[in-house]
């Protein structure tokens, strides 16, 4: 038995050492001088570090401005999911009426319409909306996933009715037990919902290649995708670009890992 | 409940629901009714576009490239599908319940890169796997392996981009795995061990059943995800070699963005969504995951 | 996570949301500013932005926005800019992408605020090469340069090789034979096709094509398939599947700037990367690989696509920057490598004393003039056309098909392309 679960220990560490190594490989990169890069042998330990690659990249891109912009768009998706979904999901999980169950199933199946598909018609509906290249407009496709509203609605359907039945006993209509019951015992809930759709946010690719065409409007991934020109990349500044792309999220894990780690259990358990 | 309050209630339920459906409907009903529309068309958005019937989808379909990214969109999902969430489903066995010494550390590492945003993992990969200056090709040569060309095998770079995909996004399956793992009572895998079941048999007898449902959700999400890939493509092979990497959504956003024929890209769209509705929906029902969910 | 907690992060992050709201939106041209985007990435944006940095010194009153980057992308970026009626007043595409974004760009001899060069008090004549610009008797851009390959070499490992590294060989016999020399020493001798991307190749092969006098495209169909295009893309296969001079599916660039590589095959635009990688380098055209000494290439051209509101005020400020740039042809070929296509650039003395003109803009700029430099034929449908071939160009070269079904196939997907 003992070894047993060394062996899995070692296994475990093996895996997590395997998958650690990208990372760290483009760290290293990241700060070697520009020969260096292109070795044909590994270079573990750069003959010095240099910071000269991540000086050319904030000189020749807007990084930061890529990095807020992909900022306030999760954000802005993050903020209208979590007021809209309320709403829905409470009429979802806490009323009783005709046609619930109909439209709870219409739910699930646009869970299994792939959104990036729409991009083309969406493109046109947004251009007319007078959207395009708006943050807003990048944002509310983004708002309009189905699954947030599952995952709220799963957690509301399991809350204990008595507390809402005395809230009601007190006088409170829909909007009070929604506001004094509901909100309360469900913030690890939105916690996770936005953990979620802040993630999805932050990493969405498609949708802001389309409708993010000006570069003042880019978002990271897509101003990343710039640094690959037409045939060359140039490692040492991609690499850079890159480190410099996953130290927000590095820091950001490391502070709040346990919360992440739990919302996305809680996002993931509820079926 | 009384029909009078049932029906009160349908007046603010619908109430309730209006932003969202609203947000919904724009962004996503009303978009799926409007590609089909443009699919119709030789659709010029500067000037006038000309009804054409369903000659998009027949060209399409006389197109051997839209029919080979249709096969590659297949192909990756039978890669990236199984291995994404067999990697999470393994990495959530091993780390089941938090015995293991640095455990957190150990998690971190497995989760991170689904931290990562798709062009650096795409250009990260790239970098890794390239045939000369790549560690991976390297280190494989030094244990005596020949390394293949990973990003410019026909038959290979299909999986290269899955395990690839999986190393990004296997760890948030962990996370979503392992939290219905530690919800499996213990006192089940107790009375098995009493019973003499091995831990094989009690993986299959009681671990897998009771984590079907989530598996199967996760499977289909995952699905309807991957049908749609683009940015790992994009980034790492740019469809190739030859065409053995275009899959439909690059296809699709090269007919709208390079040849600028939106009427056609928009009918790979709408194919494609009713490939990926229709496989989902069939999983769904056969698998009787509707009454699971609610 | 506390109430209290929760209540605060989510009014940050709807105040960051909102704050996202009211930031962009407004069209570059409503606010009074010049907006000029290039498809350009490397050394080459570079080049454009100390330009734009001395234009703005000389000409406070332009507000000049200068975007760079996503060659990939930036197509689809001009395209879509225009039917979302938020176009940059001012663009550069390739010529050989120019009609397929015909729709969108403005007729420069006859735009709504009346003909730009007049605007600019120039002539076509000042030009070089004026009529490069023309699609369908019209003008829809200047002519900013013309760049192409030209193959860069290791002198380095030409030395080591027991080559003369200050003569690049000069015939096809030569260059085998350096190539057969370099294989010998354990380097590798030569990548005909940059990063290896499929387009490339294909570049590659054409180059090769045009050299055994084939045509890529004659009367609207492709005419590559006969024993001129067999020839030639047999010669490019055997670089890597026989003659052991590389391996398919290698990036050239990364072995060049590694130092193992001999000989590259690489654009005008290599030569700023080039420089910092601190390689030893020559760079020369190549030989005749057939009858004639050809080498692909193309052009750029400024383009002005099509403003949705205050039209003339717009292209006013674009004549106005476009007089201000013309003194800076000569600067964008120092910095960028390619030949400016200005004639009073041509002739200017400070280019001709430059580095850039030492190493190799002297290389491109006479290989222009002799017409050694040649584009792809001008086509509306010339870009799906190349996408259609290049994947089989790539599968040769990679050694999965013969080249005989190769350019069959290729045949058929280009006619293909070439009539829907």
């Amino acid at each position: 038995m003992r070894a047993g679960r060394y062996l899995r220990y070692g296994l475990c560490y093996l895996l997590a050492l395997v998958w650690f190594v990208p990372v760290v490989w483009m760290a290293v990169t990241a700060v070697k001088p520009t020969p260096e890069v292109m070795s044909f042998t590994p270079r573990w330990i750069p003959s010095e570090v240099t910071f000269s690659h991540f000086g050319e990249l904030l000189a020749k891109k807007p990084f930061f401005l890529w990095l807020l912009n992909s900022f306030q768009i999760a954000a802005l998706a993050t903020a209208i999911t979590v007021v809209v979904t309320t709403f829905a999901a409470y009429a979802l999980a806490r009323l009783e009426w005709r046609g619930r169950n109909v439209v709870f199933t219409m739910l699930i199946l646009a869970m299994f319409v792939p959104w990036e598909i729409n991009s083309i018609p969406l493109f046109f509906i947004v251009k007319d909306l007078g959207l395009l290249n708006t943050f807003l407009g990048a944002a509310l496709p983004l708002a309009a996933l189905p699954v947030s509203l599952f995952l709220l609605r799963q957690f509301f359907i399991n809350i204990p009715t008595d507390l809402e039945d005395a809230a009601r006993i007190d006088g409170c209509g829909h909007l009070g037990i929604l506001w004094h019951v509901i909100i309360p015992v469900s913030l690890p809930a939105y916690g996770a919902l936005s953990i979620f759709i802040f993630i999805f946010s932050w990493n969405e690719f498609f949708w802001s290649l389309i409708s993010l065409q000006r570069a003042d409007v880019r978002t990271l991934p897509i101003g990343l995708k710039t640094l690959v020109g037409a045939g060359d990349i140039q490692y040492d500044l991609m690499m850079a670009g890159s480190f410099m792309a996953t130290l927000p999220a590095l820091i950001i894990f490391l502070i709040l890992r346990r919360h992440i780690i739990s919302g996305i259990s809680m996002a993931g358990v509820r079926r | 409940m009384p029909k009078s309050k049932r029906n009160r209630n349908g007046a603010i339920a619908l109430l309730f629901l209006l932003p969202y459906l609203v947000l919904w409907g724009i962004f996503a009903f009303v978009p799926i009714v409007y590609g089909f529309f443009i699919s119709l068309h030789k659709w010029n958005p500067i000037g006038t576009s000309k009804f054409i019937g369903f000659q998009n989808y027949g060209d399409l379909f006389r197109n051997p490239r839209f029919v080979g990214a249709l096969w590659n969109t297949l192909i990756y999902a039978a890669w990236a599908i199984p291995l994404i969430l067999l990697v999470g489903l393994v990495f959530a066995l091993l780390l089941r319940r938090g015995q293991l010494p640095g455990g957190a550390a150990v998690e971190a590492a497995l989760f991170f890169p689904y931290l990562l945003n798709v062009s650096v993992v795409g250009i990260l990969w790239r970098f890794l796997l390239d045939p000369d200056v790549g560690i991976v090709p390297y280190y494989l040569r030094v244990v005596g392996v020949d390394p293949p060309n990973f990003l410019n095998s026909p038959m290979i770079v299909l999986p290269t981009i899955a395990v690839v995909s999986a190393w990004w996004l296997a760890g948030y399956r962990m996370i979503v795995f392992r939290a219905g793992l530690n919800a499996i009572p213990d006192d089940l895998y107790e009375a098995a061990s009493l019973d003499g079941a091995g831990s094989v048999r009690q993986f299959f007898f009681i671990t897998l059943p009771l984590m079907r449902p989530s598996i199967l959700f996760a499977a289909i999400l995952t699905l309807v995800a991957g049908m749609c890939m683009l940015g790992q493509v994009l980034v790492m092979t740019n469809g190739g070699p030859g065409t053995a990497s275009e899959v439909m959504a690059l296809f699709m956003y090269r007919t709208a963005f390079e040849s600028f024929n939106f009427g056609q890209a928009a009918a790979v769209g709408f194919i494609l969504f009713v490939i990926v509705f229709g496989v989902s929906l069939v999983l769904f029902r056969v698998l009787g995951l509707r009454s699971e969910l609610s | 996570m506390d109430r209290r907690n929760f209540m605060q992060s989510s009014l940050a992050l709807g105040l960051v949301g909102a704050g996202g709201l009211s930031f962009p939106g407004t069209s570059a041209a409503a606010d009074g500013k010049f907006w000029f985007n290039t498809l350009f990435h490397g050394g080459d944006a570079d080049a454009m932005d100390a330009i734009v940095k001395k234009i703005r010194d000389e000409n406070p009153s332009l507000n000049i926005d200068l975007t760079q980057g996503s060659w990939t992308e930036y197509y689809a970026q001009l395209y879509n800019s225009v039917v979302a009626g938020e176009a940059p007043q001012l663009g550069v595409v390739d010529d050989f992408r120019y009609e397929s974004v015909a729709d969108v760009l403005y007729d420069v001899e006859d735009t709504p605020a009346g003909n730009i060069l007049d605007l600019m008090g120039v002539k076509p004549d000042d030009f070089a090469q004026w009529d490069t610009t023309k699609v369908g008797g019209k003008s829809l851009g200047l002519p900013l340069d013309q760049n192409g390959f030209g193959l860069y070499y290791n002198k380095d490992i030409f030395k080591e090789a027991g080559l003369d590294p200050e003569r690049f060989p000069q015939t096809r016999e030569e260059f085998e034979h350096a190539c057969d020399a370099i294989t010998k020493i354990g380097k590798v001798a030569y990548h005909p096709a940059l990063s290896g991307a499929t387009r490339y190749i294909r570049r590659a092969w054409m180059a090769l094509l045009w050299s055994a006098k084939g045509e890529y495209l004659k009367d609207g169909k492709a005419a590559f398939n006969d024993d001129r295009g067999v020839e030639s893309l047999q010669y490019l296969v055997d670089v890597v599947q026989k003659r052991g001079w590389n391996k398919p599916g290698t990036d050239g660039i990364n072995q060049f700037l590694a130092g193992e590589l001999g000989i590259l095959q690489n654009g005008t635009w290599f030569y700023l990367t080039v420089e910092n990688a601190k390689i030893n380098y020559g760079c020369s055209m190549p030989p005749a690989f057939f009858e004639d000494q050809v080498a692909w290439g193309g052009y750029h051209l400024l383009v002005l696509p099509k403003q949705s509101s205050d039209e003339e005020a717009a292209l006013q400020r674009t004549a106005e920057f476009l007089k201000a740039f013309t003194p800076h042809y000569s600067m964008w070929g120092e910095m960028g490598g390619a030949v400016p296509l200005w004639n009073a650039a041509l002739s200017d003395p400070e280019l001709k004393k430059s580095r850039t003109w030492e190493k190799t803009l002297h290389v491109f700029s006479k290989a222009a003039a002799d017409g050694v430099i040649r584009a792809e034929p001008r086509h509306p449908k010339i870009t799906d056309v190349d996408t259609a071939v290049e994947p089989f160009t790539q599968e040769a070269y990679n050694g999965t098909m013969s080249v005989k079904d190769a350019l069959a196939r290729a045949e058929d997907a280009a006619n293909r392309a070439l009539e829907s």
